[in-house]
């Protein structure tokens, strides 16, 4: 039987009235194109579909998020790109694949992650002889996948022109009882790799456990002064520098940088994102000058380059930005040694110190060591408590 | 016991990045060198923070402590209160929920100080660091205390 799908990314307006981020996204980015454990939603998505024999998978996604993928990416999903209606594109291929010969079109909307069966779904669908047979979880929710018969072009039509939110007639349901994430709020992306570190779902770390609990690509670097704490995960060609600390269900992805003591706990760093030095990212998702931090419930832009910054995807750009700092370290700390102002206190000498008169006495602290009993602005029966030990 | 040393509230401004953070602490200077300063500072408007906003805190704070007085923050906005949790500084500093409070807990007798220390935004969290008591007000009568060694703890 041929069997193609289409897979819809993105595209979800915001409530009426509401501002604030969109639903589905993180750093104005669908959630679906974000990193887990080393590759995306969308990518574990068509993997998946190619798994069980479809191999035809046409995506469509509007342009800002087709440039967050490379090239690769864009030829393996077979990425139409539409700036507005991306229904409207998708209703197009589905006419595209029917005029092909497909006979039956699965039409997922990324949004969800689910672990569905798509063999026994599809058998499901051809049992129920219906229409269309969408997949919903355990309480009933729809997933966003539809089992669509070609043949019926008219229901498709008026499925797309409703955003996958209406059926023109009732349809089948196929309860699914395996692992969803709905992904709806960046706190989901951030379960999602929580729960394949804790194998609640399928979701396989892209690298090699180099100890029980840790897993690193290949071409990560790690610092031996790097700590690095089970479980978590250090993509492909991410940096690690000394004493910095990843621990507790923490994912740096591809191309990440984190700087030297720095401490990531319970967090998500995004693909060609820098941490800087001395920080203490916990329980957020940090990206594209953002972060997200889940506990407080709110994504802040971060606009200064010590603390967040993005890297350049570009490998060229990276190595010429390396070498110019690399070529400028020098004259930097030489003009540094020069000019700049000593950020050192010069410690007083201790005679002078002793003899000037204590702010809270008003004369010397020597010259009259019961200075405090007699003041007349420090009564004889006032104690000045320490600040810690044990008053 | 009431404090008898003014409290000076002052608001951040929108955006602490470097020139608004010099600008800023040009304005707070008389205040940070006067004798024991008692400075508040209200982020309830901020909306971006970067290094040199925290630098400048921190600064405020070094000047403040040489002269025995203190910085406390108040109303965080949760930009604010991410960078300086993202920077291990929201640790050194008493965060209260608003202006009123922090004013207050400047001459709030201790067991007020300790409740509204644990008001604050990250009473959720247990705190990492041990909170810091504005013990400065507390009268104790009887005599100087003493500590283990014998040393006089008032002196």
């Amino acid at each position: 039987m041929d069997v193609k799908a289409i897979v819809v990314v993105g595209n979800v307006a915001p409530p009426a009235g509401t501002k604030g981020s969109l639903p589905e996204t993180f750093a104005k980015l669908p959630l679906a194109l974000c990193d887990v454990l080393g590759k995306s939603v969308l990518a574990r998505t068509v993997q998946r579909l190619q798994h069980f024999g479809i191999s035809h998978v046409v995506t469509v996604c509007d342009q800002k998020a087709a440039a967050e993928l490379d090239a690769k990416s864009l030829d393996d999903f077979k990425v139409v790109v539409q700036e507005h209606s991306l229904w409207r594109c998708a209703e197009s291929i589905f006419n595209d694949l029917v005029q092909k010969g497909t006979e039956l079109v699965l039409v997922i909307r990324l949004g969800a992650y689910a672990e569905i069966d798509y063999e026994e779904f599809i058998q499901f669908h051809l049992a129920q002889n219906g229409r269309a047979t969408v997949a919903v979880d355990a309480r009933g929710y729809r997933i966003g996948t539809v089992a669509m018969c070609a043949s019926r072009r008219n229901d498709a039509a008026y499925l797309f022109r409703h955003n996958m939110e209406e059926f023109r007639v009732p349809c089948k349901q196929y309860v699914f009882s395996g692992y969803v994430n709905r992904m709806i709020t960046p706190l989901d992306l951030r379960q999602m790799s929580v729960d394949a570190f804790l194998q609640r779902n399928q979701v396989q770390p892209i690298g090699k456990e180099i100890r029980p609990g840790v897993w690193a690509a290949s071409s990560a670097r790690i610092h031996r002064r790097a700590r690095v704490v089970a479980p978590a995960f250090i993509g492909e060609h991410a940096h690690v520098r000394a004493s910095a600390v990843i621990t507790r269900f923490t994912c740096v992805e591809h191309h990440a940088v984190i700087d030297c003591g720095t401490v990531i706990e319970n967090a998500s760093i995004a693909p060609y994102t820098y941490v800087g030095a001395g920080l203490d990212v916990n329980y957020s998702i940090v990206g594209n000058n953002r972060i997200a931090n889940l506990r407080r419930n709110v994504e802040v832009e971060i606009k200064d380059p010590k603390l967040i910054s993005t890297i350049s995807p570009s490998a060229p750009v990276r190595a010429l930005r390396d070498a110019a700092g690399l070529a400028m370290y020098l004259p930097k700390q030489i003009l540094r040694a020069m000019f700049a102002k000593s950020q050192r206190d010069m410690p007083s000498d201790i005679p002078a110190a002793v003899k000037s008169p204590s702010a809270a006495l008003q004369e010397p602290a020597l010259t009259n060591p019961q200075g405090s009993m007699n003041s007349p602005e420090f009564p004889s029966d006032f104690a000045v408590a320490r600040r810690y030990g044990n008053e | 016991m009431e404090t008898s040393r003014p409290v000076v509230v002052k608001r951040i401004p929108e955006r602490l990045n470097a020139p608004a953070s010099k600008k800023f602490l040009s304005e707070v200077e008389p205040f940070l060198r006067s004798d024991r300063p008692q400075l508040v500072f209200d982020l309830s408007q901020v909306k971006q923070m970067d290094a040199a906003g925290v630098d400048m805190l921190l600064h405020c704070l070094n000047q403040t402590m040489k002269r025995d007085g203190d910085v406390k923050l108040a109303s965080l906005s949760p930009q604010a209160a991410v960078v300086l949790e993202m920077t291990r500084t929201e640790r050194l500093f008493e965060i209260y929920q608003n202006s009123t409070d922090a004013v207050r807990s400047y001459s709030s007798f201790l067991p007020n100080a300790i409740k509204h220390s644990y008001a604050h935004s990250y009473a959720s969290f247990a705190p990492s660091a041990p909170l810091l008591f504005p013990v400065s007000n507390v009268q104790l009568a009887v005599d100087p205390i003493t500590d283990t060694d014998g040393s006089d703890l008032a002196a």
